[in-house]
């Protein structure tokens, strides 16, 4: 198969993977539904519309070759097809067997991809057997008129009694007396398709490529701005009027494009109901493990929220609905002792707090959280001491659940109890830049309150600067910046401290924990430096810069697919002018920070060994390319030579005004200043003119060789067939 | 309601399918760009190039192997930059300009490779390619589908692209 049409149908099962979720969450909603036994007419719309679903499901997975998929639907869709025949209804086996069949699509939804399939050749005979048993009709249970409910019967049918000998008919008229929901923002399969006429599909991916591409505007707005202020500080007043206009052009281009910028991120927003959707397939699945009847009440599904939110979200939601479920709700013996309705109450709402700032709340009205079981638990886990538990709020202790460590639960359960999941979704919450805080009444209930931004915020870092690389500190891990001398400096037991308000702090180069090497051009006096102090999880560390730059804000990036995870660095902003800056990690900072060892920190308190400056070269290098240049710069400083770097021959003219070198290595082909000139330049200054320069190029042509000597350079060595010792013969030859 | 529509696509699907396979025809040959590595001569596939740069405003990010020079903020999307020579374990032998970026793509991976300067895009005959010569031992050869009569090797961009070695993940 060519490559062209490996694409396109490559695209189109992309296409399907995600048209396929769709129609299975609307199916799964569909059978939610329909066990909640509707009355009759809405029984056969149901029917109706799920009949749909899998119908449509089918033709698409046939469509790309997904036959195994394609027979599955088929399945499923002569279970539905023989209800609406014979207008029966399911009984609970039946449930289990359309969930059942339901999770096999699902797993088999997930694993086009993969080589490895988990959905074994039998399960699924077997399923599609248990199916097509019941498609014949034999099982189906025969309609009957149900009457229209009362309003607001509370109390459904316990589980128990469910599964109990009772007529099958029967249960299925009590179950129907289910207390009515409040108004849900969630949207079943029925009513979700009314929506799609006006709405089409896109990827994530693709709006996050437009988001980028109308972000890429933000630094032609800024650099437009810096031109303009340039021209002005010519105060030619020929300009004048010109920068007025384009003063005014500028404003406009200014709101141009921060509106686009709002719109597109309007577009990632998506309604909380296409997280939800999937909370009361988990609601049923978990209450029915846990043997506890549950009313499920979702509010606020309409309420819209960055879509890259909402998929990080749902791991941490369904955590916190699973421990509402396992710790909060008790069983309905327990409730009943307790004089309670038996049915927990599970509130999921979501609401818009003031700005731009959305708040969801998960709420039980189970047992609640035992304070002391919890401080207990922690102590255990040597979180708090016995001394400070006694002076702790009631916040206070509660906000101990989202330690890690900390389970109330005797048991442990595959779902929680380990102690760990509060505290990830905690972090979790932290890292899509919200909080979550957790209420509790003991006998009443808990509830978690998360608050989130609407849109992923913009990061806000310190810039900071070690020899000639950049970085950039998340503000938050920044405790504060500071300036030592030396002299504050002590050792203690091997590692270098400071003290900061009595407290003893660790101090590190911060170029040593990231193993960029120091030029080692410090001054001997005592000089204060700039140190920051960072903070993460109550460890701080002092970290040595060489210049603190302000305060930058905007996008974290990832540093693309080849670079998955690089230690001490989370990922780069992108500055105003385009430079790239890494952001730095800073949990792992103060984890490496650890591991150094005396002698590389040792240069700290001990003073610069003296360097013979005098007897030091020092050599400028005119070099375009960065790689050539640190490669240039590693051949002469591990010769002993002192030396200083310039990206093109302006610069290195610059630097000559400015200091004395011993000699100039120059590439030929450079921007601005190529190095024929930049030789020219040299020769014909007074200063400047006996300074050695040697040329190295790409161009080795008999009439460039000419040219360079013409120019005045010493020596002329051709790149490719160049050695590193020719090089250096040739230096210690001219100096 | 989805009968219709997907009826159409895989109509649609298999006439676009047809179309290409007969412009295909017997061709074997394949349009390279043609680049220095000093002091040899690569090609690759054009199908897996998506643009070429100059090398500038690189941002070194410590603590990555030594072939990973660095990255690259390619109009707003960050491209990381491969040096082959040193991925593949070859002695650096003299200076090279290394001035010129390839960025290469297959699937989700996507990342550019340094050059000493890009000759020429041409086709090649995938069938005259002659196997990288047995001397060759060294890492890079996985990498390589063949090297022509005028002594062109041509990389396997679609190895290298789905090399697991070259991603670095230090989680």
């Amino acid at each position: 198969m060519d490559k062209k049409q490996e694409a396109f149908l490559l695209e189109l099962l992309n296409d399907f993977k995600v048209e396929a979720l769709e129609h299975h969450q609307a199916i799964v909603n569909g059978l939610i539904e329909l066990e909640k036994n509707p009355p009759s007419d809405n029984y056969k719309q149901l029917v109706e519309t799920t009949f749909r679903e899998v119908h449509s499901l089918k033709g698409a997975a046939r469509a790309v070759n997904q036959s195994e998929i394609g027979r599955f639907c088929q399945s499923i869709e002569g279970v539905f097809h023989s209800l609406k025949q014979e207008s029966g209804q399911l009984a609970p086996e039946h449930f289990d067997a359309l969930y059942l069949s339901a999770d096999l699509l699902g797993a088999m939804l997930k694993e086009i991809d993969l080589q490895n399939k988990t959905v074994s050749a039998s399960a699924f005979a077997q399923c599609m057997k248990r199916l097509d048993t019941m498609m014949l009709g034999k099982s189906l249970v025969p309609p009957m008129e149900i009457p229209k409910p009362p309003p607001f019967i509370p109390g459904q049918l316990s589980r128990e009694a469910l599964e109990s000998q009772q007529p099958v008919h029967a249960e299925l008229t009590e179950l129907k007396a289910e207390a009515p929901e409040p108004v849900t923002g969630q949207k079943t399969g029925a009513s979700g398709k009314d929506s799609s006429k006006d709405t089409v599909r896109i990827t994530t991916a693709k709006l996050q490529t437009l988001l980028r591409e109308a972000e890429e505007f933000i630094s032609v707005k800024t650099s437009l701005g810096y031109y303009i202020r340039e021209i002005e500080k010519k105060q030619n007043k020929e300009f004048y009027p010109l920068i007025r206009e384009m003063d005014q052009f500028n404003h406009s281009l200014s709101r141009m494009v921060d509106d686009l910028l709002i719109d597109i991120k309007k577009t990632l927003l998506n309604p909380f109901s296409t997280l939800l959707d999937v909370v009361p397939r988990i609601v049923r699945d978990l209450g029915k493990e846990y043997k506890k009847e549950i009313n499920l009440t979702i509010r606020g599904g309409d309420i819209e929220i960055d879509r890259r939110i909402l998929e990080e979200l749902k791991d941490p939601l369904i955590h916190l609905i699973r421990n509402c479920i396992d710790h909060g709700l008790e069983t309905p013996q327990v409730r009943k002792n307790a004089g309670k309705d038996p049915n927990g109450l599970l509130d999921i709402s979501v609401k818009h707090d003031s700005g731009s700032m959305v708040v969801i709340t998960v709420r039980d009205d189970g047992a609640g959280i035992d304070r002391e079981k919890l401080l207990h638990a922690s102590i255990r886990n040597g979180l708090v001491t016995q001394e400070a538990s006694g002076r702790m709020s009631d916040n206070e202790v509660l906000g101990l659940i989202f330690r890690s460590g900390v389970s109330t639960s005797p048991f442990i359960t595959d779902i929680s109890g380990r102690g760990l999941g509060m505290a990830i979704v905690a972090d979790k919450i932290s890292d899509l830049g919200g909080d979550v805080t957790v209420s509790s009444t003991p006998g009443k209930g808990t509830s978690f309150v998360i608050t989130l931004p609407v849109t992923i915020s913009n990061f806000r870092g310190i810039l900071v600067q070690i020899e000639d690389q950049s970085f950039i500190v998340p503000t938050i891990s920044v405790e504060r910046a500071i300036r030592i001398t030396k002299k504050e400096i002590r050792s203690v037991e091997s590692r270098n401290i400071i003290f900061l308000q009595g407290e003893s702090v660790p101090l590190v180069r911060l170029g040593d924990v990231l193993a960029i090497p120091s030029r080692g051009q410090r001054t001997k006096e005592d000089k204060p430096f700039p140190v920051l102090i960072l903070n993460h999880a109550k460890k701080r560390v002092a970290f040595m810069v060489d210049q603190v730059n302000g305060e930058q804000e905007g996008m974290v990036k990832d540093m693309g697919p080849q670079l998955i995870h690089i230690r001490n660095i989370t990922g780069v902003t992108i500055l105003g002018g385009g430079q790239v800056i890494p952001i730095l990690n800073v949990p792992e900072l103060i984890e490496s920070s650890a591991g150094l060892s005396y002698s590389e920190e040792a240069s700290l308190v001990a003073e610069e060994p003296e360097i013979a400056s005098e007897q030091q070269k020092y050599i400028l290098i005119a070099e375009d390319s960065i790689t050539l240049r640190s490669l240039l710069r590693n051949i002469l400083e591990s010769s002993g030579y002192k030396v200083r770097t310039a990206v093109d021959g302006l610069e290195a003219f610059q630097f000559l005004q400015n200091e004395t070198f011993d000699l100039v290595v120059s590439d030929v082909e450079m921007p601005r200043l190529n190095g024929f000139d930049l030789t020219l330049r040299i020769r014909g200054d007074k200063i400047l003119s006996e300074t050695p320069v040697i040329l190295v190029t790409a161009l080795d042509s008999p009439v460039d060789r000419q040219r360079g000597m013409e120019c005045g350079a010493n020596a002329y060595i051709v790149k490719g067939s160049f050695e590193q010792s020719n090089l250096l013969e040739t230096i210690q030859r001219l100096i | 309601m989805a009968r219709d529509p997907l009826e159409l696509l895989q109509k649609r699907a298999l006439m676009i399918s047809r179309r290409q396979s007969d412009t295909e025809g017997a061709s074997r040959t394949i349009m390279v760009v043609e680049f220095l590595l000093t002091p040899e001569q690569y090609a690759v596939d054009t199908s897996f190039v998506t643009e070429v740069l100059p090398l500038r405003n690189l941002t070194l990010i410590p603590g990555t192997p030594p072939y990973v020079i660095g990255i690259m903020n390619v109009r707003g999307k960050i491209i990381s930059i491969v040096n082959l020579k040193s991925f593949f374990n070859l002695v650096q032998k003299g200076l090279s300009s290394q001035n010129r970026v390839i960025v290469l793509r297959h699937k989700e991976m996507e990342f550019g490779i340094v050059t000493d300067g890009i000759s020429a895009t041409r086709r090649i005959d995938t069938e005259t390619l002659s196997k990288p010569p047995a001397s060759r031992q060294d890492p890079g050869s996985d990498y390589i589908r063949g090297i022509t009569a005028e002594g062109l090797i041509l990389l396997n961009a679609e190895a290298l692209l789905s090399s697991k070695a070259i991603v670095v993940n230090q989680k």
